[in-house]
């Protein structure tokens, strides 16, 4: 059970992470379309 | 025969958005470059909007090698998080092979595209479409492996220093005089810190770099884009228009003049 929880718990970090960075780089490079 | 002008970069030197551009089918003729460029000599536009630096390198590279009477060559050098990779052969790659790859590309926040391009429509439609192709040709599951478990600042800085350095090696070897400028600082700043003093490596490749080739628009290398912005051009949806180009113009005549010459 610990375990399940301790995995769940690194995955949304992991998520939260990959989700600032990605806002930081669309923050520096705004540029959308080719 | 006639000199060729060839110029390099991403969609600031292709000239998106600005008042000749028609869905960015053909280069503009409004673009900083393009301004630049002699009047006698042959415009070659190698760059492409959405390109990385080792994109922006690559096609110039290639028009070098594919021309054999280049006079002058100028880039514009772009922001550090695109990434230029040979797929698998699909139809809707640039020949059939590469793709330019942002952080856009990623399906996370699809939301804000839409936000930001809802007020033009052809714009969103093009996106649409391109979303839709990304899918297809494996770019859409590649940028999302990318920037989910590998990309990061390090990475990125490493790998445009080297497609600058290997540019301006080649350019220096075959005799071609160049200019080289940037769109925005963070080619060579994380906010206030320069790069180079990540590491060992960092340093050594950021001395490789000929930085007496190159114009900036202020100082800690300031970028156009920046320069547009901090003295209040006006601005497309997110590019700098035409009156932002022929000022830049004006202000990298002298730089162009001394590292050119009299082409």
């Amino acid at each position: 059970m610990f375990t399940w929880i301790k995995n769940l718990w690194n995955k949304f970090k992991q998520e939260r992470v990959y989700k600032k960075r990605l806002k930081e780089l669309k923050k520096k490079d705004p540029f959308i379309y080719k | 025969m006639t000199k060729k002008f060839i110029a390099g970069g991403c969609s600031f030197t292709f000239g998106h958005e600005l008042s000749d551009d028609d869905q960015g089918r053909e280069p503009s003729k409004k673009s900083w470059a393009h301004v630049l460029k002699p009047k006698d000599h042959q415009y070659i536009c190698a760059a492409s909007p959405g390109s990385g630096n080792s994109g922006i390198a690559r096609r110039v590279f290639n028009e070098v090698a594919r021309n054999p009477d280049v006079d002058c060559v100028v880039v514009m050098w772009s922001f550090l998080s695109r990434y230029d990779w040979a797929m698998k052969r699909h139809n809707s790659l640039e020949g059939s092979r590469w793709a330019s790859i942002s952080p856009w590309d990623t399906d996370k926040e699809q939301g804000r595209v839409f936000e930001q391009l809802s007020k033009d429509k052809d714009q969103l439609e093009i996106w649409n479409k391109r979303r839709e192709i990304a899918k297809h040709n494996g770019t859409s599951q590649f940028a999302e492996a990318i920037y989910r478990y590998a990309g990061n600042m390090y990475h990125e800085a490493y790998l445009s220093w080297k497609s600058i350095s290997w540019l301006q090696n080649i350019l220096e070897k075959k005799n071609i005089p160049f200019m080289f400028t940037l769109a925005d600082n963070s080619l060579f700043y994380d906010h206030q810190a320069h790069l180079k003093g990540l590491d060992g490596l960092m340093t050594a490749m950021h001395n490789e770099i000929d930085l007496t080739k190159w114009f900036s628009f202020g100082e800690r290398m300031m970028g156009f884009n920046q320069w547009a912005s901090l003295n209040d051009y006006e601005y497309a949806t997110t590019h700098p228009l035409d009156k932002a180009h022929e000022d830049a113009v004006k202000l990298m005549l002298p730089t162009f003049n001394k590292l050119i010459g009299d082409i």
